[in-house]
């Protein structure tokens, strides 16, 4: 299995979570920003509210990937565990320099870790690679972008749901999904827990996969549910905010 | 204080993309409560417009009961507050306007006949999703004309004059400040009957958009009046959020 990955805090969620679990990709395309300016999902490191972050696994069953470095280099933690990678030509996926070199690529499933609000257009889409993704909401209820502060708000609780993209926004068919309680530190959602839950998604899918050996679905019809836009930064105070009871691991 | 830097320039000119916003903590939301405050002062200086005078009273006069109606629903604070807001300051609205069931059913009449295939004037298809609401028509369609509207603001954050068959990207002038008023108000009315903050979410960044905006492009588009109801609503919908809040918020008393 081969990895998208572009320099994100998700990305060292996801490459520090499976270092852990002792998966190890065996090819990782990387995408890096070479501008001043933040991409998506890139975070400025005094932003971080937590104030310490280690690699040691957590207790809490359901937070079981919260503990990584969110400022560690992606390529220090290839090259530490000694994962194959290579810098992308740019920075779009849909480029025709980054399509042809995947479609050279003998994997025939990456796990999708770009750069945030990235849509795959149908000319990647047809190579006959699947992507990975594992998208940052309950599926099919919350679909679109920063769907974990609308649940926090609605029903107190996080969401992650691992599926293969396909054109239309978060409606591929879902292989795995769960509930997460709303964290103790909900400071950091954009950038530790909301990336944590989809790692902890993420390796459980790719549990299931070795274990039985084959892609299985949890939801094979993901459809319904609402299109949510970004939250308006009040809402996102109230949500981050809000004391309200925790809700069940799922 | 801190800025509350969302209208702080004309975001009709330069929208604002709500990526990443960082978070500030209690004073953030006070800095929100503030600014609202601000910007309602601030339209009750404006002359109320003379375009639209008779509808505007008819959906300010049926918006205010639907409003009163809901909070009451809500809980007994919520109703007090919901006075207290309405009541705050000498705010312009005046409950005694006079009524013409007419207005709105001519609204109804026009929203009935579009068509997704064929172009769509937003200013009718708004006219008709704020008097379906307003009249308790609960037609299916209602959702799913505001979903379409809400997708083409959050893409753009800009309202077109007429969308094209299909609803694709819109066509003409995006500086018509009416529709954004109408689309604020029917989100707000949409959010107060279901629950869903999506919609909220969409109405506070069009309150933003029209709070940004300078006076000259306020008058003769906009009830002055109808920019409060719509400031003050969403204000208690915001009120009813906080109360898992520990810590004080700005007080509208």
């Amino acid at each position: 299995m081969g990895m998208i990955a572009a320099d994100t805090t998700r990305t060292k969620a996801y490459i520090q979570a499976l270092i852990r679990n002792q998966m190890f990709p065996k090819y990782v395309l990387l995408f890096v920003n070479e501008e001043d300016i933040l991409l998506p999902g890139q975070i400025n490191n005094s932003t971080i509210f937590a104030q310490e972050q280690s690699q040691e696994p957590s207790k809490d069953n359901c937070w079981s990937e919260e503990k990584f470095n969110p400022v560690a280099s992606v390529q220090s933690l290839l090259e530490t565990a000694k994962i194959p990678y290579e810098i992308s030509p740019s920075q779009n996926i849909n480029d025709q320099a980054v399509i042809d070199l995947i479609s050279q690529r003998p994997e025939s499933v990456f796990i999708f870790s770009g750069f945030g609000g990235v849509l795959l257009r149908k000319n990647i889409l047809d190579t006959g690679k699947k992507f990975l993704h594992v998208h940052g909401g309950y599926l099919p209820l919350y679909k679109g972008s920063t769907t974990n502060y609308y649940s926090l708000l609605e029903d107190n609780s996080m969401g992650a749901s691992s599926i293969f993209l396909t054109e239309k926004i978060d409606s591929g068919p879902v292989l795995l999904r769960r509930k997460f309680p709303a964290p103790d530190n909900r400071k950091d959602i954009d950038h530790v827990f909301d990336s944590a839950a989809r790692a902890r998604v993420l390796i459980d899918t790719l549990q299931r996969y070795i274990e039985s050996g084959k892609w299985s679905f949890e939801l094979k019809n993901n459809k319904g549910g609402e299109v949510f836009y970004i939250i308006h930064p009040v809402l996102k105070h109230i949500s981050i905010l809000s004391e309200g009871r925790a809700s069940l691991c799922e | 204080m801190i800025d509350y830097e969302y209208t702080q320039v004309n975001r009709l000119d330069e929208p604002h993309s709500y990526m990443y916003t960082k978070f500030e903590g209690h004073d953030f939301l006070n800095s929100y409560f503030d600014n609202r405050k601000i910007n309602i002062e601030r339209f009750q200086t404006i002359a109320s417009n003379d375009g639209n005078t008779e509808v505007d009273s008819e959906l300010i006069f049926k918006l205010m009961r639907h409003f009163e109606t809901f909070f009451n629903e809500a809980s007994v604070k919520a109703e007090d507050d919901w006075l207290l807001l309405f009541n705050w300051k000498d705010n312009r609205i005046n409950a005694e306007f006079k009524t013409d069931s007419k207005i709105l059913e001519n609204m109804i009449s026009v929203f009935t006949a579009l068509n997704i295939e064929d172009v769509v004037k937003t200013e009718d298809l708004l006219n008709g999703l704020l008097a379906n609401q307003l009249t308790g028509v609960q037609e299916v369609n209602t959702k799913e004309w505001l979903d379409r509207l809400v997708q083409r603001f959050e893409v753009s954050k800009k309202l077109y004059e007429l969308y094209p068959p299909g609803f694709r990207k819109g066509s003409g002038s995006t500086k018509i400040v009416r529709l954004y008023w109408l689309f604020g108000l029917s989100l707000c009315l949409y959010y107060v009957a279901t629950g869903s903050v999506k919609y909220l979410s969409t109405q506070l960044k069009i309150s933003d958009l029209l709070c940004s905006l300078p006076e000259k492009q306020l008058i003769g588009q906009v009830s002055t009046q109808g920019l409060s109801m719509l400031l003050l609503a969403e204000i208690q919908s915001i009120k009813l959020l906080t109360l898992n809040i520990k810590g004080d918020l700005l007080d509208f008393k």
